[in-house]
């Protein structure tokens, strides 16, 4: 086995340690809270006595902590998440749909930004200290101080008129071919992706402005001008080609952190995803629903944490040396 | 036709505050086709600026007066474009400190194959077979070819910038301090790999380095600077074992004989600050044969063994 | 201290340094800056920005531009108190990481790498539902969530120190582990524990803000996160009352590209970048010798 193979399992490993602390951290903070769960439970209306005792044995909240434990790592393990206070569903089922809503806007709006950040980040590295990377590393740095849920909100005021500011789709559209579905979609996808896009840009940008100022300032790239490169060649093949890195890398953290760091842009939009969901079960005390979701926010976090590792290690031929 | 050819050729970098360090202060040099000159100087007397310029390899925050001809044609004033032609296939070079000169994440064959397809020379089979007698020519097995910098060991990264260097097949190869990272068995190693290749090959060969035993080693001139000018110039057996300039003098003097019992020498003094006008002979104030004509600047005197001195060209030497 | 000193004098941290301040000053002298109550109304509901009332007013009629002072107050309060929670916790793990080796070190990097791990907003709403909304209890969930960088780079700088040969000089003096720290330690980490307050004072107005948009944040309490909560919440954007949401953003994005300024002042005056780029737009420039030149 290479050493970037032992690397790679090994980074799987403390993965998979994280991911289980991650999953008793959430137990220990929905579980063993000040406030009995059902008692909570039971300022809703229609609470029916049968209900309380059937929920009272689901969680096994009478029982000592450590059998509650114990249970809820046997239904994790069987994928039986509990059910949503809210829409009576299984948690899994709802879990699963916010995601699937979630991961193609923020794709969209991840992929935008990467291309975006990129363009400017090189720009502004190659014309470093004129005055054109002065504003554009000025302009980037703005955008990315501004408060995203105001950045939605005036992408409302400005845009309101030719774009859908909320939800996901035309709750009047019946029966509608595979096209006009999917364009559908992405019309309502537009704004929330390009808050995203907005939201992430400028942090994308200033990576990459720094690591290409540093690899335009190595002894290879001075070597590829004397080789007669040139500048354009010099500056993506040579340069950029060792700068992305730490692009790649961030990119891989924040799509991670982003299943559950939408959430703001969510609201705004009412986009229904995991971040409005989140929202939505905070306020109707869904706790369920909110572990849940807790769960795959965070387990999201793990597993691109890893991806990000392997693909450093996939790119970077020196990791693990 | 003189393969290179510096004629008053000045390099000036702007400081942050405003001023200039005038780092090269008029030199003219010409290599004729398979010379292989040593350039020897201390740290900051130019010699890297020297040879930086000869490629047009100069930052965008310096300026340069003068020519720099590489097989006729003025690469300074020729732009950017045209200077790029000539690169690598007319005059190629072996930078300090090899660690560094292969960029990580590109593999070593390629990245001596690519600039002969990009000069249109080869195609890329053709290089690759090129790539090959290219490693074997510096005593490198074919596998390294596959390989990336960070597996290969310093010396043989540094042979492997050679070949890199040879790719285009240019005229004159410029090596700066090709041995000063290394430790001293592959110094030995290397600069004998730089000589036989340059007579193997009817390469020109400038070595700029501050190791006087790699110049007696490898190069037949010997061309010594101070303070951006060139105080002597002539064949190496004659300047190391009769220099005629003051400073040539003392440098060799101070450099430590290991099995003879000799207090340690030093020259007194510092050199002087490139970002201050300089006017006269810039040994002047260091100089212990300094006298009322050093005040004006010395031109190159002599023929063959060349010096810039007052007290030369008067007598005035012991 | 003369690094810092040293440190503040260059522009980026200077500009920086003046807006933060320019804020902090705002905060604390809010009341008496506002030009209007703000808990009557004083103009109509929406008012667009006039002579009487700069930044118009808000739906109920009350003065944006004292709104926005008086927000001003409790969003730096919050940013403040909660830097303060965090880089005391950061500040100490980071010492004993950088400091202790071995267990410690493992120890504290594995707890903040868990944190780090953790999504932060998601769980600050989760707590703040949980146990309350007051200014205390915001204060608290940010700061306990906004430590981890601040450990980190403490760690960093602790290590730095040490191979630099401070500790095992002092120690071989006879120095105790809190002498070292307190006489060798703290003050090369200050600086750096200055700037992480106040990048972590920015984060912390951007939690703050983002707590109060979804209905968490102080209800007895104006802060620039309500004010712009209640512009959504009472259709400014349908009305197209701009001046209802620009403002409050504003200032938080002030507050955060100060303290990124400054942040990135520090940093680039503790690990100055050397060498320059090989490649540039322009090309050296050509001239001519003068007679002075070949003096």
């Amino acid at each position: 086995m290479s050493k970037r193979q032992r690397f790679i399992l090994r980074r799987a490993g403390s993965a998979l340690i994280i991911a289980f602390i991650a999953v008793s951290f959430s137990f220990v903070l929905f579980r063993a809270l000040p406030g009995d769960a059902v008692a909570n439970l039971s300022r809703v209306p229609n609470f029916t006595a049968e209900a309380r005792a059937a929920l009272r044995a689901q969680f096994g909240i009478d029982e000592p902590l450590a059998t509650q434990y114990a249970l809820y790592l046997g239904q994790l393990a069987r994928g039986n998440l509990g059910v949503s206070f809210q829409t009576q569903q299984p948690v899994l089922h709802e879990v699963w749909r916010s995601v699937r809503n979630t991961v193609p806007m923020v794709l969209l709006g991840t992929v935008v930004a990467i291309l975006v950040g990129t363009w400017i980040g090189v720009s502004a590295a190659y014309r470093q200290g004129g005055a054109r990377d002065r504003v554009i590393t000025g302009a980037a740095m703005i955008i990315y101080a501004l408060p995203v849920q105001w950045l939605g909100l005036l992408l409302l005021v400005w845009l309101a008129r030719w774009l859908p500011t909320s939800g996901m789709s035309d709750p009047y559209l019946f029966d509608a071919g595979l096209l006009t579905t999917l364009g559908d979609r992405l019309e309502h996808m537009l704004l929330p992706a390009t808050c995203v896009a907005l939201m992430l840009f400028g942090s994308f940008a200033l990576v990459v402005r720094s690591s290409q100022l540093e690899a335009l300032g190595e002894d290879h790239v001075l070597t590829a001008r004397a080789k007669g490169y040139a500048n354009r060649r010099i500056v993506w093949r040579e340069a950029f080609r060792s700068a992305m890195l730490p692009l790649v890398t961030l990119s891989t953290l924040t799509l991670g952190w982003l299943i559950g760091g939408v959430l703001l842009v969510e609201a705004v939009f009412s986009w229904p995803g995991v971040g409005l969901a989140t929202v939505q079960s905070v306020g109707a005390r869904d706790y369920p629903m909110l572990q849940g979701l807790f769960l795959v926010i965070t387990i999201s976090v793990v597993a691109f944490n890893f991806l990000g590792d392997v693909l450093h290690a996939a790119l970077d031929p020196r990791v693990a040396e | 036709m003189s393969v290179l050819e510096l004629s008053g050729l000045h390099v000036w970098f702007d400081a942050p505050d405003g001023r200039y360090a005038h780092a090269v202060r008029g030199v003219d040099l010409t290599v004729e086709a398979g010379e292989r000159v040593g350039v020897l100087g201390e740290s900051g007397c130019g010699k890297t600026t020297l040879v930086l310029a000869a490629m047009g390899l100069l930052p965008s925050f310096a300026s340069v007066a003068g020519s720099v001809r590489l097989d006729g044609l003025d690469v300074l004033s020729a732009g950017e474009e045209s200077a790029r032609q000539v690169r690598w296939t007319h005059a190629a070079m072996v930078f300090q400190g090899a660690m560094s000169a292969l960029n990580p994440v590109h593999r070593v064959g390629k990245q001596i194959a690519d600039p002969m397809v990009f000069h249109g020379q080869r195609s890329g089979a053709e290089a690759k077979k090129r790539t090959a007698e290219l490693l074997e020519l510096v005593g490198l097995p074919a596998s390294v070819a596959r390989r990336y910098p960070h597996e290969l060991s310093g010396g043989m990264r540094q042979r492997a910038v050679i070949a890199m260097a040879l790719a285009c097949e240019p005229k004159v190869l410029f090596a700066d301090e090709p041995t000063t990272a290394l430790d001293v068995v592959v110094q030995a190693q290397i600069g004998d790999l730089l000589a036989e290749l340059a007579e193997r090959l009817g390469l020109a060969l400038v070595m700029v380095t501050h190791d006087i035993g790699m110049i007696a080693e490898t190069a037949a001139r010997a061309v010594v600077m101070y303070a951006g000018v060139v105080v002597e110039d002539g064949r190496t057996l004659e300047v190391l074992t009769a220099p005629r300039h003051p400073y040539t003098q003392l440098l060799l003097e101070a450099t430590p004989v290991v099995n003879r019992d000799r207090p340690l020498v030093s020259i007194p003094g510092t050199p002087p600050r490139l970002d201050e006008a300089l006017t006269g002979c810039a040994f002047a104030a260091r100089c212990p044969y300094v006298f009322d004509a050093c005040s004006a600047r010395p031109g190159l005197q002599g023929d063959g063994h060349v010096a810039a001195c007052h007290a030369l060209a008067q007598g005035r030497l012991s | 201290m003369k690094s810092l000193r040293r440190v503040l004098r260059r522009p980026t941290i200077m500009a920086g340094v003046i807006i933060v301040a320019l804020f902090t000053f705002v905060a604390v002298f809010a009341p008496l800056l506002e030009p209007y109550p703000i808990d009557r109304a004083s103009g109509a509901a929406f008012a667009p920005p006039s002579a009487a009332h700069w930044l118009g007013c808000d739906d109920a009629g009350v003065d944006m531009l004292s709104l926005v002072i008086a927000g001003a107050q409790n969003s730096m309060l919050v940013g403040f108190a909660a830097a303060f929670v965090a880089v005391l916790i950061g500040g100490v793990l980071g010492i004993i990481a950088g400091y202790k080796g071995s267990w410690g070190e493992t120890s504290v990097t594995g707890v903040t790498d868990f944190f780090l791990v953790i999504p932060a907003l998601p769980l600050m709403i989760v707590l703040a539902a949980l146990f309350g909304q007051t200014i205390y209890h915001i204060v608290l969930v940010i700061g306990l969530l906004s430590w981890m960088s601040v450990t980190y780079v403490v760690r960093a700088q602790v290590h730095t120190l040490k191979e630099r040969g401070f500790v095992s000089r002092a120690r071989s003096l006879g120095a105790g582990d809190l002498y070292i720290i307190r006489h060798h330690i703290l003050p090369h980490v200050a600086p750096l524990l200055v700037a992480q307050t106040v990048l972590t004072v920015a984060s912390a107005v951007f939690f703050e803000a983002a707590l109060a948009f979804i209905g968490l944040g102080d209800p007895a309490r104006v802060s620039w996160g309500t004010i712009i909560q209640n512009a959504f919440l009472h259709s400014a954007v349908s009305s197209g009352a701009w001046w209802a949401i620009v403002p409050p953003g504003v200032c938080i994005a002030l507050v955060v590209l100060g303290s990124f300024l400054i942040g990135q002042g520090v940093e680039e005056a503790m690990n100055p970048r050397l060498g320059h780029a090989h490649v540039a737009p322009r090309s050296f420039r050509l001239r001519r010798a003068t007679a002075e030149d070949e003096a």
